[in-house]
C-alpha cells in the first residue's frame, strides 16, 4: 500500500468517524431528552439541526465519492465548506443560548452534563467542526478522499443508517412536542401532541356522556 | 410543526445525496440554512416584540 493509497483510507475513515460522532452528540441529547424527562426548546432543537447540517457536509463527500464516483476535490471542498456554514450558524445559535443563562444565579436551562449544559456542549462541538474543516482545507490535496466508485462499504452503510434513523428520530420527536402549534413555546413543559390527544378523548367522552343523559 | 417540517427537509437533502448530479442536494441545503437561519431570528427576536 503507498503512502497515497493509506491517507486516502484514514480521510475516508475519517469522515465516518465525524457523522457517527455527531449522531452521538444527537443520540446523547435524546438520551437526556427522554431519560432525563427534559423537552428540548426550541433554541436547544435548532443546534440539532445545524449539527445535521454540519454531518451533511462529511455524509455528501462519502456518498459522492463512493456511490457516484464523481470529480473528488470538487465534491472535498464542497461538502467541507458546507460543514462550515452550518457550524457558524450553529454558534450563533449555541453562543446566544449560552449568553442567555450566563449571569451569576442563573440556573440554565435544563441539567448539566459532565459539568456542562447542552448548549455550552453544543458551542464547544461546532468550535471543533469549524477547527477541523478549517485544518482539513488547510491541508490541501493531501486529506482529499479520491474517487472510490461502487465501494460502499459496510461502514458507509451503517453511517447512512444511523444518519438517517437520527434525522427521521428527531421528526417523530418535534412533531410530538409541537403537536399542530406553529412554533414551540420557549419553555416547553408536556409533548403537545399527546396533550391535545388526550384532550381530544376527554371531549369525546364527555360528549358521548352528555348524549345518553339526553337519551334518558 | 416549522421545526418538523425543517428536520423532513433535512431528511429529504440526505435522500438527494444518493442522487448522481449534486444540485438538488445543495439547493435543499441551502433551503435548510436558510429555514434554520429565519427559525432562529424569529426566536431569538420574540421576546423583543419584533414579530420576526
Amino acid at each position: 500500500m503507498n503512502g497515497r493509497t493509506r491517507l486516502d483510507r484514514i480521510s475516508f475513515f475519517l469522515l465516518h468517524i465525524w457523522v457517527l460522532g455527531v449522531c452521538g452528540v444527537v443520540i446523547g441529547a435524546f438520551l437526556v431528552q427522554l431519560l432525563g424527562s427534559e423537552l428540548p426548546c426550541p433554541l436547544c432543537l435548532l443546534q440539532r439541526m445545524a449539527m445535521l447540517l454540519a454531518a451533511m457536509g462529511p455524509m455528501f463527500i462519502i456518498r459522492r465519492t463512493s456511490v457516484v464516483g464523481s470529480d473528488a476535490t470538487s465534491d472535498f471542498s464542497t461538502g467541507f465548506g458546507m460543514s462550515i456554514l452550518a457550524s457558524v450558524l450553529g454558534l450563533a445559535i449555541s453562543g446566544r443560548q449560552t449568553l442567555l443563562h450566563i449571569l451569576p444565579g442563573d440556573p440554565g436551562y435544563g441539567g448539566a452534563v459532565f459539568g456542562l449544559h447542552l448548549y455550552t456542549w453544543a458551542f464547544v462541538v461546532f468550535l471543533v467542526i469549524l477547527l477541523v474543516s478549517g485544518l482539513t482545507l488547510a491541508s490541501g490535496s493531501l486529506m482529499v478522499v479520491g474517487s472510490r466508485p461502487g465501494r460502499s462499504g459496510a461502514w458507509s452503510r451503517i453511517t447512512s443508517v444511523v444518519f438517517s434513523v437520527v434525522i427521521l428520530g428527531n421528526v417523530v420527536s418535534t412533531f410530538v412536542e409541537s403537536g399542530t402549534e406553529w412554533f414551540l413555546p420557549d419553555n416547553p413543559t408536556n409533548y403537545e401532541l399527546l396533550q391535545e390527544f388526550r384532550e381530544f378523548l376527554d371531549a369525546r367522552s364527555s360528549a358521548g356522556d352528555q348524549s345518553v343523559q339526553k337519551a334518558n | 410543526m416549522v421545526a418538523a417540517f425543517i428536520f423532513i427537509l433535512l431528511f429529504g437533502t440526505y435522500v438527494t445525496l444518493h442522487r448522481e448530479h449534486r444540485r438538488s442536494s445543495l439547493i435543499l441545503f441551502t433551503i435548510s440554512m436558510i429555514l434554520v437561519t429565519l427559525l432562529f431570528l424569529h426566536h431569538a427576536t420574540d421576546r423583543l416584540g419584533l414579530s420576526f
